[in-house]
């Protein structure tokens, strides 16, 4: 996977003009390998898990953007997209024993497919219906996976407690392995970055971008909305799908209760990440997803010193939902919207401290994507 | 009276209750849309502290008659600071506002948990007798949730209808400039149906303490139901709310009574989903130029 | 009455009004013309306050009127028929008449200004109980200024009242402004794309063109010609 962040980062480094190489390029670079130094900084397991938590976040939030950043779809359904995932490998890993690396891409096609079916009859509305009519079909799935106990074993959900099958000559078997599944998980994080980095550059992007801007502009275009809609849901279902193999193992269960993605309030935590982390930017739900799994750790000890005292998990949502409030307000752009703001304004006064001194400063200071 | 028809009559009072309940919290929605655009989730957490407010008041001596209404005005004003506070900065994109409505969601239902913890509370009986008809059962109090109900939606429909400020909320909500050159302070109009659709959610609320226990997810759970009723009848149409309740009201009662009960919410769902396929603006579309705009 | 100096209003990035002045004389009525996207329902707009002016006074009686509120300012007596009629569809002919009235508070005063209304347009007395949406393009017209004449305004702005109106409406829309200005005295500020109507109707005349005022002096003043050289390139004022 060091391959897959190379040339990633390679891709990524083209985008930006060498101008930016201290504003842009080098912190961005450090910032992106960091995660994979995590099993040696991180001081605890605790940590290492959380680190864990924080990768399958971010696929699934980076499957997210592709239907919600990009298109403009809100979908609420998203999260139960992942759950059918992890669903679909339990299956297929209890009854067939299938091994892991078959299960990724089959949770994630199946995902797709689910997304798809229901983006069929969804997509012939659009705005607030399209949201709704997702939300109604999460909800049956959730009915389904709850009832339908002969496949699912209802409420109590599907154990697996076996650890992921070897990779190659990489295993997981025993608890020191915990760094393996760690770098598998964050190798598909990159795999998804890397996913909704080239989306963003194709033409497919493009024209998911333009639905967004301008529905009507983008049909009289000549573009087909309805199915790149379509195309916009299976990849972001294919994502989350994928996502699921990881949760399934991570937590050695998949169960519909309130606290799994079949909850709908799971999803509204991930748009939550997408808008703190920034909607219209392609970083966005990474810096989302990973705020939303460390900032408690990082707030909860600077929280135990002031007088609010120890940090209920209530306290921390009630933080999570006022900084998104605020966001929405005073930085509707998110996190990386605001990080582009600064670092352009830097870049731009980086350039005119050029031209001043009289050096032929190369164009395009400021970031794009 | 025949046992299946007895049955019957069972099912439509059970759906009669909920179906008033659902139009309250599907009120509070739809007057908020039909005059911001904005889709606001977190009237669902409204229900919940007006449940829990209800709930405080009558711990603390007041009779539940008077705990509700002032739950109710609590969590209308309550509702209206945010709208000063946060909402009316989001008018121009309704989508924002919409967001804002979900963080308020963790904000409030984690305020509801810190304060009064997530356990039941056991449900207030103000009236404990059963009316029997015909091997129908009817707890009065079921009967006085349908009649405040009724009342409420009776009252809102005169006061849209005869009242200066009823019409001038309904000229907002069809062209907001054109109110404006009327006159008409459309800040003031927006505040006060922010105020309005707390009030109607922590009535709800109320109600609902009285017929089961609650806790601090009770609201996602009616803000649901709540939103799919408004979304059949059409956003933004209050008749069309109403007449939607009673619809899904219906569908629910009679699907879990004469099919499988677990398979509720699918029912409810199934039907949106149904009618939304075929009407993608609802039964009854609300006609203005912001749902023009919008969907 | 109406004192504009150098006003300029912007949608986001795009300038729509660059350093317009104006004057209404008490009891006057000026036209406003240009081509489309002049900047003619713009300036309107910012007069009746639902656009914030960047910069620029616009006086009222003496009065200061820039960053108040639209309702305060139809409080002061300006009232803004906006383009495209915008009456009420979802309401009758009376309740959109009330609305109109919705400063007044006086149940008696309402009823004398309904009464003057339905007289001036006996259409609308016919149709009272009839949804404004189902009403001619004519009638809703009509009942654009009728609702706006409830108030009693004594500055009357129409935008493009005879858009979309046959040939006999757009007749009788000229009468109905000639006797709001002659018999209820009212100051008007006309808006239109009718270059003859509008000179017909009025006293004085300001030609804008994108954003600016390009030609303004008293109707019988200037001449066609000049006003179609001042549209620069812009088609017949048919
Ligand atoms: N809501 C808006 N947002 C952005 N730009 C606008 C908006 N309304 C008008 N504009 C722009 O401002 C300029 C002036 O528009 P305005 O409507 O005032 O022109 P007008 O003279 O009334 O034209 P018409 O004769 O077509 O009514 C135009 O370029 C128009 O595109
Ligand atoms: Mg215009």
């Amino acid at each position: 996977m060091v391959a897959v962040s190379r040339s990633f980062a390679g891709t990524l480094l083209r985008q930006y003009p060498p101008a930016d190489i201290l504003t842009i390029r080098l912190p961005l670079a450090i910032l992106l390998a960091l995660p994979l130094l995590a099993p040696m900084l991180l001081p605890s397991t605790r940590l290492l898990s959380l680190a864990i938590t924080a990768a399958i976040f971010l696929i699934v939030a980076n499957g997210l953007h592709i239907v919600f950043g990009y298109t403009g779809q809100l979908s609420l359904a998203h999260t139960t997209l992942w759950g059918v995932g992890a669903y679909t490998a339990a299956l297929l890993a209890i009854h067939y024993g299938w091994p892991t690396a078959a299960l990724i891409p089959a949770a994630g096609i199946s995902a797709a497919i689910a997304a798809v079916a229901i983006g069929i009859p969804a997509f012939r509305t659009a705005g607030f219906s399209f949201a709704i009519i997702t939300f109604a079909f999460a909800e049956i799935l959730r009915t389904v996976a709850i009832n339908w106990r002969d496949l699912t074993n209802g409420g109590a959900g599907l154990m697996l407690r076996t650890p992921p099958t070897s990779i190659g000559p990489i295993e997981f078997e025993t608890i020191r392995h915990l760094d393996n599944f760690y770098y598998l998980t964050l190798a598909f994080a990159y795999l998804s970055l890397a996913g909704v980095f080239l989306i963003r550059q194709s033409r497919l992007g493009r024209t998911f971008i333009a639905i967004r801007e301008n529905e009507s502009l983008a049909r009289s275009l000549g573009i087909n909305v309805y199915l790149h809609k379509l195309i916009a849901f299976g990849l972001s279902g294919f994502f989350a799908g994928v996502a699921g193999v990881f949760l399934l193992y991570n937590n050695q269960k998949i169960e519909p209760g309130p606290l799994s993605p079949f909850s709908a309030f799971f999803t509204i935590q991930f748009l939550l990440m997408i808008l703190i982390g920034g909607r219209f930017s392609m970083l966005g739900p990474t810096i989302g997803a990973v705020i939303a799994v460390f900032a408690p750790e990082v707030i909860r000890p600077l929280i135990g010193l002031t007088p609010l005292g120890d940090l209920s998990t209530a306290r921390i949502q009630i933080i999570f939902g006022s900084t998104l409030v605020l966001t929405v307000l005073f930085a509707p752009n998110g996190v990386a919207g605001q990080a582009k703001e600064r670092y352009g304004a830097l870049a731009a006064a980086l350039q005119k401290f050029r031209e001043r001194q009289g050096g032929a400063a190369p164009p395009g200071a400021a970031a794009g994507g | 009276m025949s046992q299946e028809l007895s049955v019957f009559m069972q099912q439509l009072f059970n759906a009669l209750t909920i179906s008033g309940v659902y139009a309250l919290v599907a009120l509070g929605i739809t007057v908020i849309f039909g005059l911001t655009g904005i889709v606001k989730f977190s009237i669902g957490e409204l229900l919940t502290l007006g449940a829990f407010l209800t709930f405080a008041f009558w711990e603390g001596g007041t009779t539940f008659f008077l705990a509700v209404p002032l739950a109710a005005i609590a969590v209308g004003g309550f509702s209206l600071l945010l709208e000063r506070g946060a909402f009316r900065f989001t008018l121009d994109q309704p989508i924002n506002g919409f967001i804002v409505s979900l963080g308020l969601i963790l904000v409030l239902q984690n305020l509801i948990i810190e304060i009064w913890g997530v356990g039941f509370k056991a449900p207030i009986r103000p009236f404990t007798q059963v009316w029997e008809v015909g091997g129908v059962s009817m707890p009065v109090q079921r009967w006085f949730v349908v009649w405040v109900a009724v009342v409420i939606i009776g009252l809102l429909f005169m006061v849209l209808r005869y009242t200066k400020y009823g019409r001038a909320m309904r000229a907002c909500a069809e062209d907001r400039d054109a109110a404006a050159l009327m006159g008409i302070p459309v800040a003031l109009v927006i505040a006060g149906t922010f105020a309005l659709g707390g009030a109607l959610a922590a009535t709800a609320g109320g109600l609902l303490a009285s017929l089961f226990a609650i806790q601090p997810f009770l609201g996602s759970q009616y803000l649901l139901k709540g939103f799919a009723v408004a979304l059949v009848g059409g956003l933004g149409n209050v008749e069309g709310a109403v007449i939607a309740a009673v619809l899904v009201g219906l569908t629910e009662t009679m699907g879990s009574g004469y099919l499988a009960t677990e398979w509720r919410d699918a029912y409810t769902f199934g039907l949106l989903i149904a009618i939304l396929l075929v009407r993608p603006r609802g039964l009854f579309p609300a006609r203005g130029r912001l749902q023009e705009t919008l969907q | 009455m109406l004192k504009i100096r150098q006003l300029s209003s912007f949608y986001g990035p795009i300038q729509a009004l660059r350093e317009v002045s104006l004057d209404v004389d008490s009891g006057e009525a000026v036209a406003v013309l240009g081509p489309n996207g002049a900047g003619k329902s713009t300036l309107l707009r910012t007069i009746s306050g639902l656009v914030k002016p960047r910069s620029g006074s616009i006086l009222y009686r003496e009065h200061e009127i820039v960053g108040r509120s639209t309702h305060a300012i139809v409080k002061l007596g300006i009232v803004h028929v906006p383009e495209g009629r915008r009456i009420f569809t979802q309401m009758t002919v009376l309740e959109n008449l009330m609305m109109g009235a919705f400063t007044r508070d006086n149940k008696k005063d309402i009823e004398e200004h309904l009464e003057f209304v339905y007289e001036f347009f006996p259409d609308l007395a016919e149709k009272r109980r009839q949804l404004g949406g189902e009403l001619s393009g004519g009638q809703q017209q009509m009942l654009a200024i009728g609702r706006a004449l409830m108030s009693e305004p004594s500055l009357l702005l129409l935008d493009e009242p005879s858009l979309g109106l046959s040939p006999i409406m757009v007749e009788q829309l000229g009468k109905t402004i000639t006797a709001i200005r002659q018999d209820l005295g009212m100051s008007i500020m006309l808006v239109e794309q009718n270059a003859g109507l509008a000179l017909e109707l009025t006293g004085h005349v300001y030609v804008m063109q994108a954003g600016r005022v390009v030609l303004s002096g008293a109707t019988d003043e200037v001449s066609i010609e000049e006003i179609r050289q001042a549209y620069l390139g812009g088609v017949s004022n048919s």
